[in-house]
């Protein structure tokens, strides 16, 4: 399968101190909490149109959008050079949940009617709703270890593969397997390291490689 | 394929052998399947991966420089080899040529001469914790 976009998010268990710079003088000045939490201010979002990258640092967590993905060595090389820069200015909370969300697609030989009608056959037992149904979706949730995985997937035609991606490729097919893998952690009060980080959207990254090629196998035997 | 908007019922079924993708249940929302607009609840609420958050303050730019592994390592070998980083990445190196494995082969001859007559041996850890505690080097004799 083709390896799409990727989405890398980091959740923090606190908002980041760069958004609450009101809750931080008052300590500074009276040595007291605010009776009230201020209002964070608004995040930051950067599209960098070449690359196809989106970064987005707000008060709650940390994201990347890497678009046009050639393989998964450009994902890893990005995300590490882009938390990098980030905790470079930006001290980064404890975090409480750790997602890495790999979408990849596979050209499909036959029609969106024919591709529905494989899957009905592969992944459900007919019955009346299945007999009926002109589109169908899968979803379901893998462990590895201390980490879950969100597995997605469906036929899908060109107009609808369009809409899952911000960052619309030139070229899709007109049928096609859709897949979507969200490997994550919810993880208690994690200080984030590059190797912590690294390790896991290595990790994240293979996961997503190993759905795709069960999820090619199947498909492959039917179609 | 279709897509989930609200809370999914969750099923447990036996459609599927658990070998095939190792799952622990299938989640469906069979109600709530809306083409084009794709959004995922499990159990443990919602928790997708995702960069949607408050209403950030957007900036667009051309192009980023990144610190990228690719651009911290040149790759440069001899002979004019066209091998990029990605190769190197993946395992697929050049097979040295003929004159390089000669010139290697050299160095390891000067190298075992110049071990022999200097009687070099490894600086193991133990020893060097010896000669920083005593404040002298060791009799190798």
């Amino acid at each position: 399968m083709i390896l799409a976009q990727v989405i890398v998010e980091l959740r923090h268990s606190q908002p980041l101190k760069l958004f609450r710079p009101y809750e931080e003088l008052y300590r500074s000045i009276t040595g007291k909490e605010l009776p009230e939490k201020e209002i964070a201010l608004p995040g930051f979002m950067l599209n960098v149109a070449e690359k196809k990258m989106r970064i987005v640092v707000e008060p709650g967590h940390t994201s990347v959008v890497l678009g046009d993905v050639p393989n998964t060595g450009y994902c890893v090389d990005n995300i590490m050079g882009l938390f990098r820069k980030i905790t470079e200015l930006v001290e980064m909370p404890l975090l409480k949940r750790l997602g890495i969300r790999s979408y990849w697609y596979q050209e499909s030989r036959l029609d969106f009617t024919s591709l529905v009608s494989v899957c009905k056959e592969i992944f459900y037992k007919p019955t009346i709703f299945v007999e009926e149904s002109v589109d169908i979706g899968a979803s379901f949730t893998l462990k590895d270890g201390e980490y879950s995985i969100n597995v997605h997937f469906g036929p899908m035609a060109e107009s609808q593969l369009m809409t899952m991606f911000i960052f619309k490729p030139d070229k899709l097919p007109k049928v096609a397997s859709y897949l979507d893998v969200d490997y994550y952690s919810l993880v208690n009060e994690l200080n984030i390291t590059d190797t912590i980080l690294r390790q896991f959207v290595n990790a994240g990254l293979k996961s997503g490689v190993e759905q795709s090629e069960k999820l090619t196998n199947i498909l492959l035997r039917k179609e | 394929m279709a897509a989930l908007l609200t809370s999914p019922i969750e099923v447990r079924s036996n459609m599927l052998s658990a070998d095939i993708l190792s799952s622990k249940y299938i989640g469906l929302g069979i109600s709530n399947w809306v083409p084009g607009l794709y959004q995922w609840q499990t159990g443990q609420g919602m928790l997708s991966t995702s960069f949607n958050g408050q209403r950030p303050v957007t900036f667009e730019i051309d192009t980023l420089d990144l610190p990228i592994a690719d651009k911290r390592w040149k790759v440069s070998l001899s002979g004019d080899v066209r091998v990029s980083f990605d190769d190197l990445r993946d395992g697929r190196w050049p097979k040295p040529a003929e004159v390089e494995l000669e010139k290697r082969r050299e160095a390891l001859q000067v190298a075992k001469g110049i071990r022999q007559v200097l009687d070099i041996r490894p600086l193991k850890t133990s020893t060097m914790v010896r000669q920083l505690r005593e404040g002298k080097v060791e009799d190798r004799g």
